[in-house]
């Protein structure tokens, strides 16, 4: 993660102090109450001594924004301290023309997430403009205390935001299907917590295990989790067992809910076939599962066998009523499993965090199959 | 009705409401979980206890329930009561349970070699397979084929206060006594185990042995 771009005033947090980013091409600056009243007035001109940016005459919003604005403009009228924490005006550096905007919906919340969002004029798109701005407020959201991540809810149809997202470094973490304004798919990131590092997982992982009290891990092994196995095995207040099923896991979660313990399960994706009929027993009975599945069968895969149950795992949980949240980057593997945890026993729900095959790599046959 | 009105198993079979009545009379300590099916129905005639944990399916999945609540509680004995069928369909369990060898836990298959919910189909062990000589052969420390009602104390012993893991088949006659049913609601019988077991405050979901700190 790269740090933070150098802010004019550090010390954000008084209206009128002014406070702005600069990235290469791109300058952000942050929307004060008389800026935005110039801009609900559609005053271009007071709009560009606010903000030294030109807009045309009048000055439009960029897509979606625009019935927004009035919110915005009465939330710094009323927390001007907030500056920052709200609407970014983003625009050129070579010509001080309008791009766009990014916007923080408010301080973050009480687990230390903060929701980002952006939108460029339709003139402005296609150049890079909205990732090299948002992630210039990102990391501005991430150097502030108290945030440990930073949110982006995007319409599932929009796949330039889906793209911008992504080249964020965030990750899905799930889908809203909202019949009103159609589905939208939640991603996130983090530094705070998953400070880059591709082969560390496991541990954090482990480690989110003992916070959240796991006493037991039950695993039909994968090369995937080669790792978290040692760890768990290597730990005196975890007993590991070893399944000759992943369906038995089932079972030994069930019964170490029933004894006031709990238990955690890791599998690769084929063994989530062998598990449907155990699922309804714990689907029944309300008894949490965390399931933490190693994907086979995706980019790369060499063995043709892995495939079907690859493809079909997390459609197989979902029709069975586990959670299913996919990590796709090695950073987001423990704040998924985290999240997991929670639900699983705060809630008494099943959940399952698949590890794509591009975070654990692909299992090449040099020494014959297994 | 009584067992007493039936007629006498046949020969090397004992009665299986007699069984599970010899194991659980005055049950004190032992955790049960029932298998679905007859030995479900069987621990219900013995009287219904919040500490039995009767599954209505899952089949397969009742041994290494009884090794998940084993690991949970080890300061408590726990009694699965299973069927052959239900067995067969967790043999791996086996496998899974020796290698973790849980003192506190044992396995009682009531063997009438026959799949007695679906139409008294004949399962394996009405062909000689034998498990008790699977679980040998997984290293149980302890495991058996009772034919004799005779040794049914000695098996309510060992499964009070022996070492485990204990495994025994007892054969049992290919009868259906009167259908006695657990409660089948899985959340209930869920909750009340738990609050039985962990007290008032563990009830909740978010009680338990280990609370998480707060993130």
């Amino acid at each position: 993660m790269p740090e933070a771009p150098k802010a004019d005033a550090p010390e954000a947090g008084f209206a009128g102090a002014g406070l702005s980013l600069e990235t290469p091409r791109l300058r952000l600056t942050a929307l004060t109450r008389d800026a935005l009243q110039a801009w609900v007035d559609g005053d271009a001109g007071r709009l560009r001594q606010e903000t030294g940016v030109f807009f045309g005459t009048p000055p439009t919003c960029p897509p979606l924004f625009e019935d927004d604005l009035p919110r915005f403009r009465d939330r710094m009228a009323e927390t001007p301290q907030e500056l920052g924490w709200w609407v970014w005006l983003v625009s050129r550096r070579e010509d001080a023309r309008a791009v766009g905007v990014c916007g923080l919906g408010g301080r973050p919340d009480g687990q230390g997430t903060a929701v980002l969002g952006y939108s460029v004029y339709s003139e402005m798109e296609g150049r890079g403009y909205a990732t090299e701005a948002s992630r210039a407020v990102m990391d501005w959201a991430l150097s502030q205390p108290g945030v440990t991540r930073v949110r982006a809810t995007v319409p599932a149809w929009n796949q330039a935001s889906v793209a911008v997202a992504r080249k964020l470094g965030m990750v899905e973490i799930g889908r809203d299907p909202n019949p009103e304004v159609g589905e939208t798919l939640i991603f996130e990131t983090s530094v705070r917590s998953a400070p880059a590092d591709p082969n560390g997982w496991p541990d954090r992982v482990h480690a989110a295990l003992l916070a959240f009290g796991v006493s037991l891990v039950g695993y039909v092994p994968d090369a995937g989790h080669a790792r978290l196995i040692e760890l768990c095995h290597a730990d005196p207040g975890v007993r590991a067992v070893a399944l000759t099923s992943e369906k038995e896991g089932i079972g030994l979660a069930a019964g170490a809910w029933l004894g006031g313990a709990r238990a955690a399960l890791l599998m690769q994706s084929s063994g989530v076939g062998n598990l449907m009929n155990a699922l309804g027993m714990a689907r029944e009975c309300r008894v949490p599962l965390v399931l933490l599945v190693t994907m086979r069968g995706e980019e790369g895969e060499t063995n043709p066998w892995q495939v079907p149950v690859g493809r079909s795992a997390g459609a197989l949980l979902t029709e069975m009523g586990v959670g299913v949240v996919r990590a796709e980057a090695a950073d987001a593997v423990s704040l998924l499993v985290e999240g997991a945890l929670a639900r699983a026993f705060e809630g008494e729900s099943m959940q399952a965090v698949l590890i794509a095959q591009s975070v654990i790599g692909v299992k090449r046959f040099q020494e014959g199959p297994r | 009705m009584s067992a007493a009105a039936w007629r006498p198993a046949p020969s090397g079979t004992l009665h299986r409401r007699e069984v599970v009545a010899a194991l659980l009379a005055d049950r004190g300590d032992p955790l049960v979980v029932a298998g679905l099916g007859a030995p479900a129905w069987d621990c219900a005639a013995a009287g219904d206890h919040p500490l039995t944990f009767s599954l209505w399916g899952g089949m397969g999945l009742a041994a290494m329930t009884g090794l998940g609540l084993a690991c949970a509680r080890p300061d408590r004995r726990v009694l699965v009561v299973t069927g052959d069928g239900e067995m067969l369909m967790g043999l791996g369990s086996l496998a899974t349970i020796a290698v973790q060898a849980p003192p506190n836990l044992s396995i009682v298959a009531l063997d009438n070699e026959r799949y007695g919910e679906t139409g008294m189909q004949p399962t394996h062990t009405a062909h000689g397979v034998d498990l008790a000589g699977v679980a040998r052969a997984c290293g149980f420390a302890s495991a058996a084929t009772i034919t004799d009602a005779s040794r049914l104390e000695a098996l309510r012993e060992a499964v009070h206060r022996g070492v485990g893991p204990l495994f025994a088949v007892v054969k049992v006659a290919a009868e259906k006594p009167p259908l006695v049913v657990p409660p089948r609601d899985g959340v209930l019988l869920k909750e009340r185990f738990r609050r039985a077991l962990l007290g008032g405050a563990s009830g909740s979901a978010s009680g338990g042995a280990a609370a998480p700190p707060v993130l």
